[in-house]
């Protein structure tokens, strides 16, 4: 249903910042699939589809706007279902290469971002380069996709968890190359 | 999608500390464990540990890989091929594994059905947790008798 819902209405990102906006109360308290309850009826109301009053009284207060992509039909369901391609074209070569050391970095941005914020300030080593992609803290912003370069980057388990990580362990994010930067 | 493959050097295991990333399209929906706070956070921090709760005990030779699944690429992990299933055709190799192997928190079982892990009383604490997520109360059991496999 929820994905049924964001057809043409909104994207994975602007989905996952919306569980995200719950209140941590709420969040904390909720089961995995409330969550999504709770983010759908969020966004439901953000985007106009829905208003409070009808949430509350589980009842039509008169016809909504109509979808961004039309009503919504069975036969779209496989497509709606189906796993989008996230690989962008982008101008310009990457910053960083394979086997270069780099830093997470030490940001908390207020909005959507996918740097956990474990390895922020950390330094690991780009591993792989897989392509520019869609930049999910620029979607949520409302400024586009603004394809950025992704890298894979390891990191040491005693470089993320000090005397306290276990021997032998590492750790890798991928990173869009906003969230790095040259280590000297 | 990328595999990764395990080897006697390294041992792979995914997880996804941002939300619940998974390859769903690939394996159908995650284990209500593999969502958990408590699965996000510690694999990343204390992967051995997390690994040996789910049966799976690693020498301390054999590095362990943490994939943390922050963007729209998902792994997969291609587990080692057991002992004694030379000249074995994929899809009878393919009996011998289950979800757990492809997320990296089991072993595929042995040929003949032996164990595919040492303990399967290890994993009470991950079923406890999540009571309708049967594979992970006998994972071994599960990979034999697990008749209709997803694609």
């Amino acid at each position: 249903m929820s994905t049924a819902m964001s057809a043409g209405e909104w994207n994975i990102d602007m989905g996952r910042h919306g569980i995200e906006r719950l209140p941590p109360v709420v969040y904390l308290s909720s089961s995995y699939y409330e969550r999504w309850l709770r983010r759908l009826e969020l966004m439901l109301i953000e985007h106009g589809l829905v208003v409070q009053d009808e949430l509350t009284s589980g009842r039509s207060a008169g016809a909504g706007r109509d979808l961004t992509r039309g009503t919504f039909t069975y036969a779209r369901v496989p497509t709606v279902l189906q796993r989008g391609s996230f690989t962008r074209e982008r101008q310009g070569p990457p910053l960083f290469q394979q086997g270069q050391r780099v830093r997470a970095r030490n940001n908390h941005p207020p909005s959507h971002t996918r740097l956990p914020r474990y390895v922020r300030g950390h330094t690991g080593v780009v591993e792989r380069l897989h392509g520019a992609n869609a930049f999910p803290d620029s979607i949520v912003s409302g400024k586009g996709e603004d394809p950025q370069w992704l890298y894979t980057v390891r990191f040491d388990g005693r470089e993320l968890w000090g005397d306290d990580a276990e021997p032998g362990t590492t750790v890798s994010i991928d990173a869009f190359e906003p969230y790095l930067e040259a280590v000297p | 999608l990328i595999a990764v493959e395990n080897t006697p050097e390294v041992h792979n295991v995914v997880v996804c500390t941002l939300c619940s990333c998974y390859p769903w399209d690939v394996l159908g929906l995650p284990p209500v464990w593999y969502k958990s706070d408590a699965y996000r956070s510690r694999t990343v921090k204390q992967p051995r540990t997390v690994l040996a709760e789910f049966g799976v005990h690693l020498e301390p030779t054999v590095a362990v890989r943490v994939w943390d699944s922050t963007a729209e690429t998902r792994y997969l992990v291609l587990p080692m091929r057991p002992v004694g299933t030379d000249g074995w055709d994929e899809a009878r190799l393919a009996t011998l594994v289950d979800r757990n192997c492809m997320i990296g928190v089991g072993l595929p079982a042995g040929p003949g059905g032996a164990d595919c892990w040492t303990a399967s009383t290890t994993s009470a604490a991950w079923t406890a947790s999540a009571p309708s997520s049967p594979s992970t109360t006998n994972p071994c059991s599960t990979s034999r008798g697990r008749a209709g496999r997803s694609p």
